[in-house]
């Protein structure tokens, strides 16, 4: 914060219109309002939902405390539900993460062409994510979908793409590492020009071969980068939801099944408000505490070797 | 790393002689992984265009035929006589608009006050918006869709443009400050001085100091509405407020899934985007990358 | 242009803007149908909307009163009434309901008892009646408009080629179905995902003689009729292989498509699908098929289920709605909707009058319909019981795609849904 850092006695020394705080809570108040009328009270309301029964079944709403957050974690789909989003948020993140640098790297020097890969680049993560489902889920049809098509043409065995689990689990997973890689290599582009140039170039000059530079220079300089992108990335992935949506509604048999969808079908297809408000709940501490992982282990670290 | 430091590229020319070993080879990966991530990119578009251009007995052929028999418009027709897609093009494009309109009015100077306000209570109201961008979105939708029917407002499109622009303002909020922040105080103190209102300084001084900040956070704003499924399948049942995306998925029917038309309604909703991609490429790139790195 | 906007007096605009459509709002909304009501009807094709273009036309043009209706699909349809009757939202006045789900809205939906006279009720297929009560407080939640049961669509060109007969056993099921697999051709298809998935088992478990829940409404579907009902049901799809591998995705939309694009030489559907395969527009193997009843195990059982109008207990137009309701149920509709639509009437008079007035293979049709409406079943409507579904949804899609055994995926279900129907008070 800018601001924060300002000595107070320069606001004074400004005209009669010296910024006061209550100008500028007049001047957040529009927004301030629309959020918190739209935005906190709902979340608030549903966060207290989350402790009462409130189904269709019961038109009385009364409070069971922590029941609906223990009947989630007791109910099988959940476990599943849980299983699913790990391995869902783990593989597509590292792999966006690896292909995102690596391309990346590859390509950040004076190719012909960059520019227009750029703008196409931006196309997949921009357009709706149920365009995206609805494509890959025809692209992976078993029977007229291309890439069985493909597969029959090259003389290898076709997959059941859609309709067995774990095929179900890596289309679906396929689906958003094809949309979101691109805005990574990007991200990554935009951090690898602004790199400092000198310790590369000192590498070079010493004859460094290109991957120790990567790994020992590149790589760690890029650290904030990587950080940023791994944190949006585990925050997206728990807030996935069209392109599930519209390519497998969450199956064959719960598959498919992350956090966000299993909290949609309890809301919307099960009418129980209560549980579904619970699960909500229960992605947004899950992508809370990996957060904290993510900040915290390296921060842990580095104090345990400051210490030691 | 802050945005100034992305926004402006800096060129190494200057490594060009320590990198002449090798430089064939390595030139040539750089080509394939640049032309492989190219096509792996717009192929699955590709395939929904030519998808689009197919009669139905076409789509329907096996063995799968690549190229179209032969080029043919009517399941563009067809969404609109048929599917009537023109409602939900119409209420996708009052939404998005009417959202971007009330984002940036409310964002602007709600951003000015956070960035240059000594507001007390501005560290807590930045790190809510943090957390508001984190929330699922169907957390929201639950409550919002309760909220909604108990005013009556279900179903409308008032309902979708208040839910959407509360749901983007955090991050429009956000982006704004990065782009305030960078700017120097200095006009805005001389102004003040002249005796310029705060209104004054917003409007005349602040804003076309950062047009493009502006303007990257209406593109931002606009797509991430007009590509909206969830907000608009729980608050919407007519079609007196649905939208594209969830227009496409009534072309799930009882009876059949319509792959020509739907593609062909997926091809209508992308096109915005191309355009924004294509024009606006460096606003967008400038809110991606500023919003995701001061994140 | 958005620059531009920001310089007109953004500060009150945006302001009085939100606050002004906020409060103004719900007042147009309510404005704009005070002298209708509003209708929230079921789709599904493209002849649909057409029907009910027509008798809406034909009900104002009667009455005066005029309809303003909106359309969606079963899913979503359901989806859309369990979130307005969650909210307890008096947006819509009359309702599109299913015997499936009914008990979600027992709560929503207005009791129809007060309209309907007992003599009038009489009239309608007890079957579908009976499952529209709530067991609790005897109320009516809805009445059937046309009734819903399947048969066995197969085709007839193929089945001569071969020298073979419809089946009527499970055991010629298989048979039959695994003459006529192979060369990216399968003899049979059924849906393996969501509703429709427990549809399919439902009639396999009461057709392998189990039921859903004892005689104290205790989950007994994971007894031995049950496990037998969901491994043969598997072992259609992955041990015999005679149902397209990609059944375990499908619902009913991608079931019919199998059969009318000609991909399938058999499948079990719903009365509209004699309407649809009989349509060039809709199918590829028009004059190509025949019916055949439903197939049978130790019993003849499936399911009697029924397309509904409910009333919203909400509404603030009652009269004129129930009125509507009336309309769309009365013999008149009914015989539009099953001569063009080839819906089955949910009046005894109107069913009798259309069986009688049919000649041949329209004929053996009815009758094998008729027959099965007379054997027919549904599920229970228990408190809680509409979240047992959901969870049987993927109790069964797990089985089917062999993440878990019958035995294990029905034992673990029925653990969870004697504990979701205790919760639910259906044992008080």
């Amino acid at each position: 914060m800018t601001t924060a850092a300002r000595p107070a006695g320069r606001q004074r020394r400004g005209s009669s219109l010296a910024p006061s705080w209550q100008k500028g809570y007049l001047l957040a108040s529009p927004a301030l309002i629309a959020m918190i009328a739209i935005l906190i009270y709902p979340l608030g309301y549903s966060f207290v939902m989350s402790f009462y029964r409130w189904d269709l079944a019961s038109p009385s709403q009364y409070f069971v405390g922590l029941s609906n957050y223990r009947d989630t974690f007791n109910s099988l789909g959940f476990q599943q539900t849980l299983r699913v989003q790990l391995i869902f948020s783990f593989v597509t993140i590292a792999i966006e993460v690896v292909a995102g640098i690596g391309v990346a790297v590859l390509v950040n020097s004076k190719l012909r062409g960059l520019k227009l890969a750029r703008t196409l680049l931006l196309v997949p993560p921009m357009i709706a994510p149920a365009v995206v489902g609805l494509n890959f889920r025809w692209l992976f049809n078993g029977q007229y979908g291309l890439v069985n098509a493909i597969l029959r043409y090259l003389g290898l065995p076709e997959a059941p793409w859609l309709s067995d689990p774990n095929w179900a689990l890596a289309s679906v997973m396929i689906a958003d590492i094809w949309q979101n890689t691109p805005l990574l290599v990007l991200l990554f582009l935009a951090g690898l020009q602004s790199l400092p140039q000198e310790p590369i170039e000192a590498a070079q000059v010493d004859g460094a071969s290109p991957w120790g530079i990567f790994w020992h220079i590149t790589l760690p300089l890029l650290r904030p980068v990587i950080m940023i992108v791994l944190m949006l990335r585990i925050i997206d992935t728990f807030r996935t939801f069209d392109v599930i949506w519209l390519m497998t509604q969450g199956g064959p048999g719960g598959a498919t099944n992350l956090v966000t969808v299993n909290a949609y079908l309890l809301a919307f297809q099960s009418a129980s408000f209560g549980h579904a408000s619970a699960v909500s709940y229960i992605a947004l501490f899950l992508s809370l505490i990996f957060l904290a992982l993510l900040y915290g282990v390296p921060w842990m670290r580095r104090r345990l070797r400051r210490t030691s | 790393m802050t945005a100034s430091a992305t926004a402006s590229p800096v060129r190494r020319r200057r490594g060009r002689p320590a990198m002449r070993d090798g430089i064939t080879a390595g030139l040539v990966i750089r080509y394939l992984v640049l032309i492989g991530t190219v096509l792996l990119t717009v192929f699955p578009l590709i395939w929904l265009v030519l998808t689009s251009l197919r009669s139905s007995a076409d789509i329907f052929a096996v063995p799968v035929r690549v190229l179209p028999e032969s080029v043919t418009f009517n399941q563009y027709v067809a969404v609109f006589s048929q599917y009537g897609l023109d409602n939900y093009l119409w209420n996708t494009v009052i939404v998005s608009v009417a959202t971007v309109v009330l984002v940036i009015l409310c964002a602007v100077p709600c951003a000015y006050a956070m960035a240059r306000f000594n507001l007390p209570g501005a560290k807590v109201v930045v790190s809510i918006l943090l957390i508001m961008r984190m929330i699922p979105v169907v957390a929201l939708a639950i409550p919002l869709f309760a909220v909604f029917a108990s005013i009556g407002l279900l179903d409308t499109l008032t309902a979708l443009v208040l839910a959407h622009t509360a749901s983007k303002l955090p991050v429009a909020i956000w982006l704004l400050m990065g782009f305030i922040q960078d700017l120097p105080k200095e006009i805005e103190e001389s102004a003040q001085m002249d005796g310029a209102s705060t209104l004054r300084i917003i409007v005349q001084i602040v804003s076309p100091l950062i047009a493009p900040g502006i303007g990257a956070t209406a593109v931002i704003t606009f797509l991430f509405t007009w590509n909206d499924l969830l907000l608009a399948l729980t608050l919407s049942s007519s079609e007196a407020a649905q939208t594209l995306p969830v227009g496409l998925t009534n072309f799930v029917s009882q009876f059949g899934i319509d792959w020509g038309a739907m593609s062909a309604a997926g091809v209508m909703m992308v096109i915005p985007t191309l355009i924004f991609v294509w024009f606006a490429q460096g606003l967008l790139v400038k809110g991606l990358v500023t919003g995701a790195v001061r994140g | 242009m958005s620059i531009r906007l920001t310089r007109r007096g953004f500060l009150g605009g945006s302001a009085a803007v939100i606050g002004g459509s906020t409060l103004a709002a719900p007042y147009i909304a309510q404005a704009q149908n005070a002298d209708e009501i509003r209708a929230l009807l079921i789709t599904g094709g493209p002849l649909y909307p057409k029907y009910w273009e027509k008798v809406v036309a034909d009900f104002t043009a009667k009455t005066g009163i005029k309809v303003k209706y909106d359309l969606l699909e079963f899913t979503p349809l359901t989806t859309k009434i369990v979130t307005l009757g969650a909210a307890r939202s008096p947006l819509y006045d009359v309702f599109s309901t299913h015997t499936a789900q009914i008990d979600s809205f027992f709560n929503y939906f207005g009791p129809l008892n007060e309209y309907f006279t007992a003599d009038e009720l009489k009239d309608f297929y007890q079957v579908g009646v009976d499952y529209l009560v709530d067991p609790k407080t005897k109320n009516l939640a809805a009445i059937p408009r046309n009734m819903d049961a399947r048969t066995q669509y197969y085709r007839s060109d193929v089945y001569a080629e071969h020298g073979l007969k419809a089946a009527v056993t499970w055991e010629d099921l298989v048979a039959v179905s695994q003459k006529l697999t192979g060369n990216g051709y399968y003899g049979l298809v059924v849906p393996g995902q969501g509703d429709p998935a427990q549809r399919t088992f439902s009639d396999y478990l009461w057709q392998a003689g189990g039921d859903w829940v004892d005689d104290q409404g205790k989950p007994a579907f994971n007894a031995a009729p049950g496990i037998e009902a969901l491994t043969f049901y598997r072992d259609l799809i992955q041990k015999w292989k005679v149902v397209p591998p990609d059944a375990v995705s499908y619902q009913w939309n991608e079931n019919s498509t199998q059969f009318s694009s000609g991909a399938v030489m058999d499948t079990f559907d719903w009365p509209g699908a004699f309407a649809t395969l009989a349509n060039p527009e809709t199918s590829k193997v028009v004059g190509k098929w025949s019916t055949a009843p439903y197939v049978r195990n130790k019993t003849a059982i499936s399911c009697a289920i029924s397309h509904a109008m409910a009333l919203n207990s909400m509404s603030k137009r009652k009269p004129p709605a129930v009125e509507f309701i009336k309309y769309t149920v009365s013999p008149e509709a009914q015989l539009l909707n099953f001569n063009e639509y080839s819906n089955f009437p949910s009046r005894l008079s109107v069913a009798k009058q259309v069986v009688s007035e049919a000649t041949g293979a329209k004929a053996e049709w009815l009758a094998q319909l008729e027959q099965t409406i007379a054997t027919g079943k549904e599920w229970p409507k228990l408190p809680g019981f509409s979240r047992v579904c959901t969870l049987m949804f993927s109790t069964i899609e797990r089985a089917l795609s062999n993440q878990q055994t019958p035995e294990e995926a029905l034992n673990q279900a029925a653990a969870e849904a004697l504990q979701i129907m205790t919760q639910a008070g259906a044992y008080n």
